[in-house]
């Protein structure tokens, strides 16, 4: 358990580190005012937006008065929206988790199942088949994979919707099964798109993953008990085989939540993917940091969950 | 052992090797491995040592410590009668042309993308001022010393069996025309019958070249067959040290005895005292108390728990660490 | 079958098909293991020492290895039938494997899965072949193994994962759990060499009083003469996947007949004669590759007394005195020589 605490601990440097070299990045880009500058009519405001926004003072200072206020929930000022930041995310949450779950879970599932059955049928038809699916889904770049879909399944035969809502449709006023059908209907094709590209990583970890633990001498020692083969695949191959990949599971938690900026833009969904570029447009500092937020706090809480993880499902890894 | 010094080629002196055991990703020193702990011996010129011992005996890291291929914690190591381990590791460079190494396993110590030849030319290379004629020459000495042929120059490591492999090595570590060799279970990764043979190459280089052999294995009929004299460790200690007949026909440490007495004989009517150790080999992090040896012993007292024993010549030349030797 | 024999494996071919070639790992192998008996099986890398005994346990590699030809006969104890094993479905197969017929192999670091309790692996192989027992009578019988083995405080160590212990010690778990169903047969594949030489001493000890204990056959399958000489009653030389000797064990030390057998034993550096420094005779040459063996018999390249004969023909077995056979036309006949 001491270790359990001091691991934690061990996440406060790197969550302040992480922030303070966005932090610092961000700035080196200038201000979001200098722009104003150009235009003769704006110039004589510029100082007075700067003091008013904190931009008077330099980075470092900037930084620990952003971490404080951060804290406190106040999560500044969007520029881009004219809103307080806070209130951009967590309206952009909902839409972005359900495509990252909705992801996640699908590639992790096939990829994992996939990787699986081709090791244990290897050089089969099947194989061959997830072999190329692997190379494609990895090879494929998400914008032209994107545009594809959009080209066949929304333009050339209209089987989803992509963008705004369905005009008439008010969430406000429709019940959670036709909340449903009308977030499916929009967010299927990138969802769908996303899984594929996703899985390719999973099916390659997996079965390599299987295929080296079925040399293992201890699934010959399985076999000369007499257990019959699905006990030993089941029993003996599986759990050792998931080990590395339970890790690996830990580690795509970030994914959960907005990392997939492209297709969000592709697709026009107004997640938190499409807001870190449309804020990076803008040079909205605020809405970014808010956005690395998220993302770093999850990676770090993958990286937490991965080891507590193996120590789980590995006997030979203790947290001591 | 009578010792006329200008025999002597390589002295070692009380060699002490600790590796630190470090926890966490910040964590300290928590502990030592006593890998080498006090172990001091001599090589004669035209002498075979043989190192034996048993997982955590520390035979292995002698032979790296001897070579200054690892840094020692303790000690010296005398060859020649200069101290290699106080020099700048400049100016023992060049000595180390005097000292090579024979690996245990002949598929990985080869570079697989270097042609034969180029592996024996390469320490040619790196300390010699040889022209590309000479190295040739020398190449094809070498290749016929361990009875390969010149036309094997050009081929590569997987192209030879295990006991070729093996000769490749040889070759190499006689390129430089060395000295003195540390040979780590040169024949262990090798079938029976290549075993003979590289045995048999061995003997007749080291008479041949006149060559000192530091020869680590854990076979005791290996050893016997081959060493002049014999070191036996246990958990980074010399127990006993004699030559080859006082190990063999005199021991007098219990687990000398108790070794021998445990070496399978090729024949089924070989009768002998049988001394069957009981339990585990002690884990050298956390070593027994006195004698390291009392917790397997079939004949320990109190006084082995607590006194550490000497080891004390019982006979000219015959070293033992046994309170009752 | 011999009636004092409990398996008998007669004239066994086995192909493996890689892709780097065909290897005839067996070529018309037999021999059989008498009841509460070692058999010693002795040969290089190659010879398919390892091979013959995963046919036994029908566990070949696959798709690579096939068995071309031959019959493995097991006389069931209990009911006193015999079985051609190569013959068996193999649902009944996984009744005799690891029931009547157990295995241990040579790395005892790696024969045991990392994620389940020692105990857990034994119950399981208890278990699968005695359904009706509930899982604490298995624990039971776990714990009780371990104690037999020599375990000290088998009822901790029943719930130690294998990394917590020792080469040894999983070794003496291995055996347990492979006794743990009281085979008539252990398959014994280089138990011992992975293990210090202490360490081997206690193992083969332990295996010699267990198979008094439990009334055993052993297959005691070896690279080392000294390990079968002093543990087998009859032992079996091979070399690239024939059985060039058979002979109990007196006569293969006392008297090797075959080239092979002789020159393994001149190979060996001893501890109770030969002098300092000593040339060993040996054995000249290498190991041929399998993927291309040389015509005739096979150890002719190597042999110090081929003749053209051994060259081109394959000697035939001979039986030279009863229980010792050879295959070298050093021994056949004059008539068969010089035909």
């Amino acid at each position: 358990m001491n270790y359990l605490i001091k691991r934690i601990l061990e996440l406060i440097p790197t969550f302040l580190i992480a922030t303070l070299i966005a932090f610092i990045l961000f700035s080196l880009v200038g201000d979001p005012f200098e722009g104003m500058r150009q235009d003769p009519r704006l110039a004589s405001q510029v100082e007075r937006l700067k003091r008013i926004y904190g931009y008077d003072k330099d980075p470092v200072t900037r930084y620990f008065l952003w971490l404080y206020n951060f804290f406190k929930g106040e999560w500044g000022y969007s520029i881009m929206a004219k809103r307080p930041v806070f209130n951009v995310v967590v309206e952009r949450i909902p839409v972005s988790l359900a495509m990252g779950v909705a992801n996640t879970v699908l590639s992790t599932l096939f990829g994992i199942l996939l990787g699986i059955y081709s090791a244990l049928h290897l050089y089969s038809t099947a194989d061959y088949a997830a072999t190329a699916l692997v190379f494609f889904g990895m090879s494929m770049p998400s914008f032209f994979f994107g545009v594809l879909g959009l080209f066949f399944f929304v333009i050339s035969w209209p089987l989803f919707n992509v963008g705004l809502m369905t005009p008439g449709f008010h969430p406000e006023m429709a019940n959670l099964l036709e909340k449903t059908i009308e977030y499916g209907r929009h967010l299927m094709l990138p969802i769908l798109l996303l899984t594929v590209l996703g899985m390719g990583g999973f099916v390659r970890y997996a079965r390599s993953s299987m295929l080296e633990v079925l040399n293992m001498d201890y699934i010959r020692t399985a076999r000369a008990k007499g257990l019959p083969e699905n006990v030993v695949v089941r029993k003996h191959a599986l759990r050792n085989a998931l080990i590395p990949i339970v890790t690996l599971l830990a580690l795509t938690l970030p994914g959960v939540l907005g990392s997939a900026p492209i297709t969000e833009t592709i697709f026009s969904i107004n997640g938190l993917g499409k807001l870190f570029i449309d804020a990076l447009g803008a040079n909205d500092q605020m809405t970014l940091m808010a956005n690395l937020v998220i993302s770093i706090v999850l990676v770090i809480f993958g990286n937490l969950l991965a080891d507590i993880l193996y120590t789980v499902v590995d006997p030979r890894v203790s947290l001591e | 052992m009578s010792d006329n010094n200008s025999d002597v080629l390589l002295e070692v002196n009380d060699l002490v090797k600790w590796f630190p055991i470090k926890r966490g990703f910040f964590g300290g020193v928590q502990g030592n491995v006593k890998a080498v702990d006090g172990v001091s011996f001599k090589i004669k010129k035209g002498e075979i040592l043989g190192l034996v011992g048993e997982t955590g005996s520390g035979k292995t890291t002698i032979g790296r410590l001897v070579l200054r291929l690892i840094p020692h914690t303790k000690g010296q190591v005398l060859f020649d009668g200069i101290d290699i381990t106080a020099m700048d590791y400049s100016k023992f460079r060049p000595m180390k042309k005097d000292m090579q190494i024979i690996f245990q396993d002949p598929y990985s110590s080869l570079n697989p993308r270097m042609t034969i030849g180029e592996i024996i030319a390469e320490p040619l290379i790196v300390h010699t001022k040889m022209s590309t004629k000479e190295r040739e020459k020398r190449v094809y000495e070498l290749l016929e010393l361990v009875t390969l042929r010149p036309e094997h120059a050009r081929r590569y490591p997987h192209e030879f069996s295990g006991g070729q492999r093996q000769r490749i090595g040889i070759a190499r570590a006689l390129a430089l025309k060395p000295r003195f060799i540390v040979a780590d279970e040169p024949i262990s990764a090798l079938d029976v019958s290549i075993q003979a043979q590289i045995t048999n190459l061995l003997i007749d280089l080291q008479g041949r070249l006149g060559l000192s052999f530091l020869f680590i294995a854990h076979d005791l009929s290996v050893i016997k067959h081959m060493c002049d004299s014999v070191l036996v460790l246990y958990l980074g200690k010399v127990m006993e040290y004699g030559t080859n007949a006082d190990i063999f026909q005199q021991s007098r440490h219990p687990y000398t005895q108790a070794l021998l007495s445990a070496v399978p004989v090729p024949d089924p009517d070989y009768k002998r005292d049988r001394i069957l150790l009981q339990g585990e080999i002690p884990s050298p992090i956390d070593p027994p108390s006195g004698c390291v040896f009392h917790t397997r012993c079939p004949y320990a007292t109190d006084k082995c728990k607590t006194d550490v024993p000497e080891l004390r010549e019982v006979a000219p030349g015959h070293l033992v660490a046994c309170h009752y030797a | 079958m011999d009636k004092s024999n409990i398996l008998e494996i007669k004239d066994l071919h086995v192909t493996f098909y890689t892709e780097d070639g065909v290897v005839r790992a067996l070529h018309g192998v037999s021999y059989d293991v008498p009841e509460n008996e070692t058999l010693g099986v002795v040969g290089e890398s190659g010879c398919g020492k390892s091979v013959t005994a995963l046919s036994v346990m029908r566990l070949l590699p696959r798709p690579q290895a096939r068995v071309e030809q031959g019959e493995i006969w097991f006389r069931d104890k209990d009911t006193g039938e015999e079985i051609n094993l190569l013959n068996l479905p193999e649902e009944h197969m996984r009744h005799i494997r690891g029931n009547k017929i157990s295995m241990i192999f040579q790395e005892p670091m790696t024969a045991l899965n990392p994620v389940y309790t020692v105990g857990d692996q034994i119950e399981e192989a208890v278990l699968i072949h005695n359904p009706k027992m509930s899982q604490k009578e298995a624990r039971e019988r776990a714990i009780e193994m371990l104690k037999t083995v020599g375990i000290p405080a088998p009822e901790k160590r029943v719930d130690d994962f294998p990394h917590q212990m020792s080469g040894g010690m999983r070794q003496r778990v291995m055996i347990a759990m492979a006794l743990s169903t009281n085979p008539e047969i252990l398959i014994a594949d280089e138990p011992t060499t992975a293990l210090d030489v202490t360490i081997q001493a206690q193992i083969l000890e332990l295996m010699n009083k267990l198979q008094e204990q439990f009334g055993m056959s052993i297959i005691l399958i070896t690279h080392n003469l000294g390990v079968v000489a002093q543990n087998a009653d009859k032992i079996a030389v091979m070399y690239l996947g024939r059985i060039v000797e058979k002979a109990p064990v007196r006569e293969i030390f006392h008297d090797p007949k075959h080239p092979y057998t002789e020159g393994l034993l001149a190979s060996v550096p001893r501890l109770d004669k030969g002098g300092l420094k000593e040339h060993l005779p040996g054995i000249s040459g290498s190991l041929p590759s399998p993927y291309n063996p040389p015509p005739g018999c096979k150890f002719h390249p190597r042999c110090p007394y081929a003749f053209d004969k051994c060259r081109v023909e394959e000697p035939p077995q001979v039986e030279i005195s009863p229980g010792h056979t050879v295959c070298c036309w050093l021994h056949t006949k004059e008539e068969t020589r010089h035909e």
